[in-house]
């Protein structure tokens, strides 16, 4: 059986005239009915964009490549955009990160959420309408039916993002993209969207991305893991895996800069990453990390660092054997 | 122990605001009775989620707002006795937001200098030394005094308006989520940094955070509020080992920490989200409570100390009404 | 960090241009901005410099030489009067066009220049009040802005040229106090976004006298909109002053306004059309260059653009 979303040499690039920009560079991933793919990284590491150039929602002048871009084995490239609005929604569906931002404030919960699907099976009102209140109360909303006729502002930010997520599944999408989907929430609220959306995941048997910056998040809600630095995947692997055994020098340093109770001494020193992300215009050559790396080495640059495969699904961006990968990351592992 | 040095005693604050169009405006309890105190050199944590008022009770302890009730001593004296100046050489605050918190239209020095000026401190050559010393000190090269703030990066930002905050050398320092606008990365740069200025300062820390890791990493105390009211007072270690108030035991479920094959654990919160507007009766926190009783929502609890935790909210813990559970 | 074989090479860490290197950059990479400023400086300078450049005296008249046709006229329908001479012609008392349009642009820019400054002022002034004090001071310049809202400019006008007498100084005076409304409501609403700014709350906590915060936290971030808002304030007052002159309510022949002009020609408009024609012109030029400025002042002056 062919992968729900398969991704290979998905490229985005703004062309500018003092150099064209390039935030996502190379990305292949490929994700399976009922499992999670996290994609971990920093702010500017071009995971959004990933996404946005999944869904074609990127900018008009910003360009995607990609050797194949296929969703239950339809390729995405080249499509018109009304066959691309035909699959949005209906197979994949985007949550955000910003729930206010991302309701119209003019229109009622209720009409939002009807008019996605009534968008894709022309049904009329009142199945519409059963429909939304249906997934009103599967999102965990009460008194779905009275909620229909309020308007977002009045709903509190856990949940507006509750009707987000009921607004994306109500088609029955195969693939979910969550663009930081709890970002702007509080903690505690966090804990219950998250949790949410990983059990409607396993009902609704569900492909999901989720784009995150939180390594908490990763290890609780992921089957799988994609850590990207400066526009590339560094490090994929099984939750599991890339947690406990991490082989990229980023990831293992990113693990070290985390502070976790009961592993971490208090007011000891957290682990850092020196310097700073390079700017992603023209070609970088080499490894992006090597500036910011403490065991680069001349090996590093100039010639563009290849993913090194471990295993099937396993790989990791760096010149060094995994052996010794290893080793230097045995006291990041979680 | 006598060497508290910043004390908010059953302080209340409440704003006017409006409900909508042509409808009364209201009254918002921002902050309903809260006590708190720091010591010399200590970290102390002030954890909730947004709209629980620590933001409010922050202002408070800069001294931008007026306690409606209650009263704020700093060094023993009540605070609205002082000149604003006299309060800024001893607490000074960090913001969240590395970007709204510089003037866009400032150079870096003339930013990290405005204390000292405000305050008529040394010439300008002078203040010129100390802000290089202070660069120097939280880690910034000196080349970048002459720059905007949009020319530097998120934690540099930081680390400048840390470097403001210290210039007057203060005791205290309120820090409102001073890293939960950056990158993992600059978190833990930023958290390392304030741990040596302390050690090296010997600054007394209020870190306002709504991310338990990080309280437990920086602070030996922490205060956990709900709803305008300080709920659970406890020793950190006590806080993760065993906490006491079912919304801190909610708030610490909510802990993701990277430990794979955990799974997102179930708050059992329920929907039902804390408005400071109509707050609920009784107990404020029972209509999101899994072990709330029949009391919970007729009687508000009285704080009551419970083994080593120092002070808890919850009728789980009074001695006095003992009902049976609904 | 990097062992010594490893040469500290630059990976795309581009060095941060200069804050005038990219304030230079966009303003002479913004077409509109650079015609607009092009425009302006010619007028500036003719205003300036009109007694050198005008051939004629704007006020004497020639009556054996009236409504002679511009220049243009020679050539086109060959037209005996009309030559060099006269490069724009005369009007129907023989005064040269040309130089009366001249003296014109010294009557449009002061009267717009000094409208705006004193409106700008009292308009900043206003603005910023409300926004940083609030409360009662808020309501009360919401009132003084409805007030002024209510008030219908050109009827204001008459009466106050009617009890003081068109003169310039009535005209700027009239004008400086009637158009502040837009900076106060554009100053209110800036003024409390950055009012609420954590670089405000620490220049509080640090006990930062209200004169400071004003004047050196917030003032500097509101000068984009209010450069903006003073263009458009401008134009409006030049057109203002060109409606009211029109109307007989503005400045008194013989002064050469551009709007006198205008009026002084409506008898003529269809046999000899330039005499409206060239002060429409004038004025039309004015003002697009004023709003190519504004617009572009904005453009380049935003903080975050499309790299």
């Amino acid at each position: 059986m062919t992968a729900l979303l398969e991704v290979d040499g998905l490229s985005v690039t703004f062309p500018a005239t003092a150099g064209d920009f390039r935030p996502v560079r190379d990305v292949s991933f490929s994700v399976d009915r009922g499992e999670t793919l996290c994609i971990v990284g920093e702010s500017g590491c071009g995971k959004s964009l990933t996404a946005l150039a999944l869904m074609g929602l990127l900018p008009k002048w910003a360009r995607r490549d990609a050797r194949r871009l296929e969703l239950q084995g339809r390729d995405l490239v080249g499509l018109t955009e009304r066959q691309l609005a035909d699959i949005r929604g209906r197979r994949m569906s985007m949550v955000f990160q910003e729930p206010m931002t991302s309701l119209n404030p003019a229109y009622t919960v209720g009409e939002q959420l009807s008019e996605t699907y009534r968008r894709h099976y022309l049904s009329r009102r009142g199945v519409a309408r059963d429909r939304a209140i249906y997934l009103l109360e599967t999102v965990g909303i009460t008194a779905a039916a009275s909620r229909l006729r309020q308007y977002p502002h009045q709903l509190s930010g856990g949940l507006r993002q509750r009707v987000m997520i009921a607004m994306a599944l109500i088609c029955e999408p195969n693939l979910i993209i969550a663009d930081e989907p709890t970002t702007a929430l509080d903690v505690t609220i966090q804990a219950q969207i998250l949790h949410l959306l990983s059990a409607l995941q396993k009902r609704f048997g569900m492909g999901m991305v989720l784009i995150t910056h939180d390594l908490g998040i990763v290890a609780r809600v992921a089957t799988r893991v994609a850590v990207m630095y400066a526009g590339q995947i560094v490090e994929t692997g099984t939750v599991d895996e890339v947690f406990a055994n991490p082989l990229h020098p980023y990831t293992q340093a990113l693990l070290r800069c985390i502070p976790v109770p009961g592993r971490v001494k208090r007011g000891e020193h957290l682990g850092s990453i020196p310097g700073a992300v390079p700017t992603l215009m023209g070609d970088l050559g080499g490894c992006h990390f090597r500036n910011r790396c403490a065991y680069a080495h001349a090996a590093c640059a100039p010639d563009p660092i290849l993913m090194n495969e471990v295993t099937p699904g396993r790989g990791y961006r760096c010149v060094v054997p995994a052996a010794i990968c290893a080793a230097r990351g045995h006291g990041a592992a979680a | 122990m006598t060497d508290v040095v910043l004390e908010a005693r059953d302080v209340h604050c409440s704003f006017k605001v409006s409900t909508g169009f042509m409808r009364p405006k209201r009254l918002l309890r921002a902050v309903n009775g809260v006590s708190l105190n720091l010591r010399a050199g200590e970290s102390v944590g002030l954890v909730g989620e947004s709209g629980c008022g620590k933001t409010t009770v922050a202002m408070m302890l800069l001294g931008l707002i007026r306690p409606a009730r209650g009263e704020v001593r700093l060094d023993g004296l009540p605070m609205h006795e002082l000149d604003q100046r006299d309060i800024a050489r001893r607490v000074q605050p960090i913001f969240q937001d590395p970007y709204s918190s510089l003037n866009p239209r400032k150079r870096i020095a003339d930013i990290i200098a405005l204390p000292l000026r405000v305050h008529r401190m040394g010439s300008t050559d002078d203040r010129r030394k100390k802000v290089v010393e202070m660069m120097d000190m939280v880690g910034l090269s000196p080349r970048y005094a002459d720059s905007y703030p949009d020319q530097l990066s998120g934690g540099q930002r930081q680390r400048v308006a840390i470097a403001r905050a210290l210039i007057m050398r203060p005791r205290i320092v309120i820090c409102d989520e001073p890293t939960s606008s950056l990158d993992v990365s600059m978190q833990s740069q930023i958290l390392n940094l304030l741990l040596d200025l302390q050690r090296e300062l010997g600054l007394a820390y209020l870190l306002i955070s709504h991310n338990l890791a990080v309280v437990e990493h920086m602070a030996v105390r922490a205060y956990v509020m709900y709803l305008g009211r300080v709920v659970e007072e406890t020793d950190s270690e006590q806080l993760f080992r065993a906490p006491a108030h079912p919304y801190t035991r909610a708030l610490l479920a909510s802990v993701l920490t990277p430990e794979p094959g955990r799974g997102v654990p179930d708050t059992h919160l329920g929907v039902a989200y804390a408005n400071s507007i109509d707050p609920p009766s009784g107990c404020t926190f029972h209509p999101r409570c899994t072990k709330a009783m029949a009391v919970c929502s007729t009687i508000v609890p009285h704080p009551v100390t419970h083994g080593a935790t120092r002070h808890v909210e919850c009728h789980l813990y009074s001695e006095a009404p003992n009902p049976a559970p609904v | 960090m990097a062992d010594p074989g490893f040469p500290p090479d630059t990976l795309g860490l581009v060095p941060m241009p200069s804050r005038r290197a990219v304030l230079s950059r966009r303003v002479f990479s913004h077409v509109g901005l650079l015609i607009g400023a092009g425009l302006i400086a010619v007028i500036v300078i003719m205003a300036i410099f009109a007694p050198v450049l005008a051939p004629y005296d704007p006020y004497a008249q020639d009556l054996s030489n009236r409504r002679i046709p511009p220049v243009w006229h020679a050539w086109i329908n060959d037209h005996h009067k009309a030559s060099w001479a006269h490069p724009f012609g005369t009007d129907r008392i023989g005064r040269d066009y040309l130089s009366r349009i001249i003296y014109g642009a010294r009557i449009s820019l002061l009267i717009g220049t000094l409208a705006m400054l004193i409106s700008g002022t009292l308009g900043t002034a206003l603005g910023v009040a409300a926004g940083y004090f609030g409360g009662r001071i808020d309501m009360f310049v919401n009132f003084l802005v409805t007030t002024r809202l209510s008030l219908p400019l050109i009827l204001v006008c008459l009466v106050i040229v009617t009890l003081f007498g068109g003169s310039i100084t009535t005209i700027i005076l009239a004008l400086g106090f009637l158009i502040w409304d837009r900076f106060a409501i554009v100053m209110r609403s800036v003024t409390l976004q950055i009012r609420n700014l954590d670089y405000v709350t620490v220049a509080r906590a640090n006990g930062c006298s209200s004169a400071y915060i004003i004047f050196r936290e917030i003032l500097p971030n509101v000068a984009n909109a209010l450069i903006v808002v003073a263009t458009i304030e401008m134009a409006v007052a030049i057109l203002l002053e060109a409606v009211l002159s029109f109307l007989g309510l503005g400045v008194k022949p013989p002064l050469p306004s551009w709007g006198l002009m205008i009026a002084e020609a409506k008898t003529d408009m269809f046999f000899d059309a330039w005499l409206i024609g060239i002060p429409g012109i004038a004025l039309f030029v004015l003002i697009l260059a004023i709003n190519l400025v504004g617009d572009g002042l904005r453009d380049v002056t935003a903080p975050e653009r499309r790299a």
